[in-house]
């Protein structure tokens, strides 16, 4: 999903996060995971473009299939730990694992380009927690925000468990739930904004002289 | 890499395990040419893809901002090391900053590696020798001397054929510049900084 052509189109501003490559190999797994804040525009150009965004994200789940790892990663990051773990329970029971990386905190640098297109600047660091573990012979990675080694697993789980063949199916279903609810939240994040949105507009003053 | 199933775990306590080992690093270069015993087995919960003394110190020294090289037989655990420390791989050793060989015949000439400026002698590489100091390693005994060593220390059963011994003449001959090295056999590590001079004893 690249943003950066739309952004320049639509001259909205938008900011989004961006992890720092703490290394190259995460890097490639995060490119396209990458997080945005759910920051809301009050214009009408980001509705536009929220919409196409809907629209794109729909067409992918009807082909979910095919549905690429970094975005099943992405729903796994951005969901509530309650309710991805009470998802990935319902699952059935997790196999036994081991942990290629137990889940560590860190710092990791917030990048970001103003308007989408401007230059990359440092924003700011971000407390982050990673976690990488193997189940069945798959490895599954992830970074989530804040302190929260319990999301971590769960979500590092997750991601192992969508390669599974024996739980991709099941794990697909659950990726499109806590995308339907990341978008309910959005949804309603926007409505709040939209609530208290000021139109601005230059009164008529002097024409009518009689 | 992220469907790998093949990954294994890194050290099996993160922090203590490397500041240990470091600690131990220090310690051979501070007393240089003398075996510390090093069991570097234990600090994994699972064997790591090459040799535990050398993926101990590689988990310790490498990071993302020092260039490795693998001698051929160390390949195999590139990706882990990419994984746990994120390494960037060196296509030739002259490009690396470590540089981890599995024997001494795997090992590149020393003068072909990076030796460091006049200005930052520092910039130099560092090699870490597997496949030496074993019980029965042979090889030449040894006269060490330099700083850190009071008058000799005979230095046995490491393992170090001839073409060793004079690459490392030559590399002592090069001082400021030149490669510090480390020999890391199986249970032991000796500590050889580039101030050392090794004479047939």
């Amino acid at each position: 999903m690249e943003l950066t052509g739309r952004t320049e189109q639509r001259d909205r501003t938008e900011q989004r996060d961006r992890t720092e490559q703490r290394d190259r190999t995460e890097q490639r797994d995060r490119t396209e995971q990458r997080d945005r804040t759910e920051q809301m525009d009050r214009t009408e150009q980001m509705d536009r473009t929220e919409q196409m965004d809907r629209t794109e994200r729909t067409e992918l789940r009807e082909s979910a299939e095919g549905m690429c790892p970094a975005r099943a990663s992405r729903a796994f990051a951005l969901s509530d730990r309650e309710s991805l773990i009470s998802r990935l329970e319902s699952v059935g029971r997790i196999p036994d694992f081991e942990y290629l990386r137990a889940p560590q905190k860190g710092l990791i640098m917030v990048r970001g380009r103003a308007g989408g297109a401007g230059r990359l600047f440092n924003l700011c660091e971000a407390l982050a927690t990673r976690c990488s573990v193997r189940v069945n012979r798959r490895c599954g990675h992830a970074y989530v925000l804040g302190d929260d080694p319990a999301k971590a697993l769960a979500a590092a789980l997750a991601s192992a468990l969508y390669l599974d063949p024996d739980y991709s199916g099941k794990m697909a279903s659950v990726v499109l739930e806590l995308e339907g609810e990341l978008d309910r939240k959005r949804e309603l994040a926007r409505r709040k904004a939209m609530e208290t949105k000021v139109e601005f507009f230059t009164l008529a003053r002097g024409e009518d002289d009689d | 890499m992220t469907t790998d199933g093949r990954l294994t775990p890194g050290f099996a306590s993160c922090s203590l395990a490397s500041q240990a080992v470091f600690r131990l690093a220090l310690a051979a270069l501070s007393k240089p040419a003398f075996p510390f015993p090093a069991d570097f087995g234990v600090l994994f919960e699972r064997d790591p893809p090459m040799p535990a003394t050398l993926a101990a110190m590689a988990l310790t020294l490498a990071d993302g901002l020092t260039p490795v090289w693998l001698s051929p037989s160390l390949r195999a655990a590139s990706d882990w090391l990419q994984f746990h420390r994120s390494v960037p791989l060196a296509r030739t050793p002259d490009r690396a900053s470590l540089v981890f060989a599995a024997s001494p015949g795997e090992l590149p000439p020393l003068d072909e590696l990076s030796q460091g400026t006049g200005r930052y002698p520092d910039r130099s590489a560092t090699v870490v020798l597997g496949g030496v100091l074993a019980e029965s390693g042979g090889g030449v005994p040894v006269l060490a001397s330099g700083p850190g060593v009071e008058e000799e220390r005979v230095f046995e059963g490491h393992g170090l054929g001839r073409d060793f011994m004079a690459a490392w003449a030559r590399n002592r001959a090069a001082y400021p510049l030149g490669v510090d090295a480390f020999l890391a056999g199986p249970g032991s590590i000796a500590g050889l900084p580039r101030s050392l001079s090794l004479n047939p004893g």
